[in-house]
């Protein structure tokens, strides 16, 4: 059973997006989602070695908000294991300072729940920009696409790394001529922008492929960064973490875009 | 064109300013500076005057963005700093901060048209915090709201450096009421000046009057020496040499001008 799982890839594997948490934590109030299971490091590293996945990034929730200390314990604990997290923009240098040395090479911002996106040209949004780029640290940003066109100017203003989540989000209707796509691939071509290429399960697994042939064919594997979404909150029974691999593999051309895009990438974006 | 370096040149500038222009400025900046002044500039500044150590004032221009001056105090033993910080920064953020070589907080406040309220309790905490790190609040504003602040900041027992003289009004010179509670508050043995940015005064006359009487009144062991490197608003008019010629001109006798430059600087922010 173990070895029917074994990674589609014969190569060095990075899942760039996976969730750990208990049912215990504090959640916020109306939260997207609300587990009421736990899913502990120790289980993601069992599946992770399941599947022959070596490292992984693990992203802040938003049903959690800021309460990012249990991640940052499994970080501490993992060096196998770097993290996002939610953060007021006043965070200071020294606790963003103190993030880093524990694991953590991110900002999550989560705008897809937001109604209003705030004013990231106040003098408090370019002063957390700045000291995120002094950390070399990335925005890691969760947005509906068709907003994407609005924000993207600040973050390359700023001159951070950005990467966005689930292939950017396209507006659904208009796939990949949704103006945020395309401004997503402009971003990507500028050299500073990465996109995950992830939960296929939420989008829809025949739209993901034309999404990812479309990376491919005008910006190359250089950006994409596959991740599996685990515990894929909302849609457990249904998916499966091998699956996560397939969607993406299927459209896979060749054995050297496949490394880059399952590991190489993330490896040098999160781990040097 | 660089300058031999003056034989007497002072040990330790108290008031500079590094910065590049891709920081972040805030809302309110007063100034918007032609290039960058970094850090590595500033020290060749320093080695080609044979200035040793120095004090880089935060500057209200980039709010609390203090970041870049803290890693140059990182970097280099012979760099200390001041910061702008809100009130409620948490006391364990000071204490970093100390160990990184902050020495005090500047109250910026000569841009803003309403100043706070030091009796406030958070301001109260806040100063009680600086006293307890032994660092000194470092306030920049016009001589005429100067008097009040001296007040409360004497009550909270920190250790007080005015900047540029106490900026002394240019019909009043060192009658003006804020140059005279200068004077006073010298006494007290916890305030000290700077004679600095002596082109910023109504005049040089001024600047000599007002160098004068602080002499007179405060004695070299009050008194501190600072560039104002890259000179703000005055990049293209003043030289690091016409400061330290300055100087030479305010203070003729050489041995208080050693302690100016010399001691009393560090004593103050380098023990």
């Amino acid at each position: 059973m173990l070895n029917e799982k074994k990674s589609v890839v014969d190569a060095l594997v990075v899942d760039a997006h996976a969730h750990v948490f208990t049912h215990d934590m504090p959640v916020v109030a109306n939260p997207r989602h609300n587990p009421n299971y736990d899913f502990t490091p120790e289980q993601y590293l069992a599946i992770m070695d399941a599947h022959g996945v070596q490292f992984a990034v693990l992203a802040a929730g938003s049903p959690w908000a800021d309460y990012n200390d249990y991640m940052i314990a499994a970080l501490r604990k993992h060096p196998r294991l770097r993290g996002t997290v939610i953060v007021e923009p006043s965070a200071e240098k020294y606790t963003l300072e103190a993030m880093a040395r524990d694991g953590v090479v991110g900002v999550r911002l989560s705008f897809i729940t937001m109604q209003d996106i705030p004013d990231l040209s106040a003098f408090a949004w370019r002063r957390f920009l700045r000291r995120l780029r002094d950390l070399d640290w990335h925005v890691h940003l969760h947005i509906d696409g068709p907003r994407l066109p609005r924000v993207l100017p600040h973050f390359e203003a700023a001159g951070v790394k950005l990467v966005l989540d689930h292939y950017g989000r396209p507006d659904p209707v208009r796939g990949i001529q949704c103006e945020g796509f395309q401004a997503m691939l402009r971003a990507i071509e500028r050299g500073r922008t990465w996109v995950k290429v992830s939960a296929g399960y939420r989008l829809g697994e025949e739209r993901v492929a034309a999404y990812g042939r479309e990376l491919l064919r005008t910006v190359g594997a250089e950006r994409l960064l596959w991740a599996s979404d685990c515990p894929f909150v909302g849609d457990e029974e249904a998916t499966t973490y091998r699956r996560t691999m397939e969607t993406v593999d299927a459209w896979m051309p060749d054995a050297t875009t496949r490394r880059k895009v399952f590991g190489e990438n993330a490896l040098k974006l999160y781990f040097s | 064109m660089i300058q031999p370096a003056a034989a007497d040149a002072p040990a330790v500038d108290t008031h500079a300013h590094i910065y590049t222009l891709d920081m972040p400025m805030s809302g309110e900046a007063w100034h918007k500076p032609p290039a960058d002044a970094s850090a590595e500039q500033y020290l060749q500044a320093l080695d080609a005057h044979g200035v040793g150590y120095a004090v880089m004032a935060a500057a209200s221009i980039y709010g609390d963005y203090n970041d870049y001056m803290i890693d140059a105090v990182r970097r280099h033993q012979r760099l200390r700093t001041t910061v702008i910080v809100e009130p409620t920064t948490d006391p364990y953020i000071l204490r970093q901060m100390r160990d990184d070589g902050v020495v005090g907080v500047r109250l910026q406040w000569r841009s803003l048209k309403t100043t706070p309220d030091l009796s406030a309790p958070e301001y109260q905490r806040f100063l009680r915090r600086v006293r307890d790190l032994d660092w000194h609040v470092h306030l920049h504003d016009e001589g005429a709201r100067l008097p009040p602040a001296i007040a409360h900041l004497e009550a909270a027992g920190v250790k007080l450096v005015i900047d540029h003289f106490g900026r002394p009004s240019a019909h009043l010179g060192t009658a003006c009421p804020g140059f005279q509670a200068v004077l006073r508050s010298v006494q007290n043995g916890r305030t000290w000046v700077k004679l600095s940015a002596g082109y910023r005064l109504p005049s040089p006359a001024v600047a000599a009057a007002c160098a004068a009487a602080l002499l007179e009144h405060a004695g070299p062991e009050r008194l501190l020496w600072g560039s104002d490197w890259p000179f703000a608003a005055f990049e293209d008019k003043v030289s690091y040499a016409d400061t330290v010629a300055d100087l030479r001109t305010w203070v003729p006798d050489a041995a208080a001008r050693a302690r100016i430059g010399g001691e009393t600087a560090f004593r103050l922010f380098f023990t």
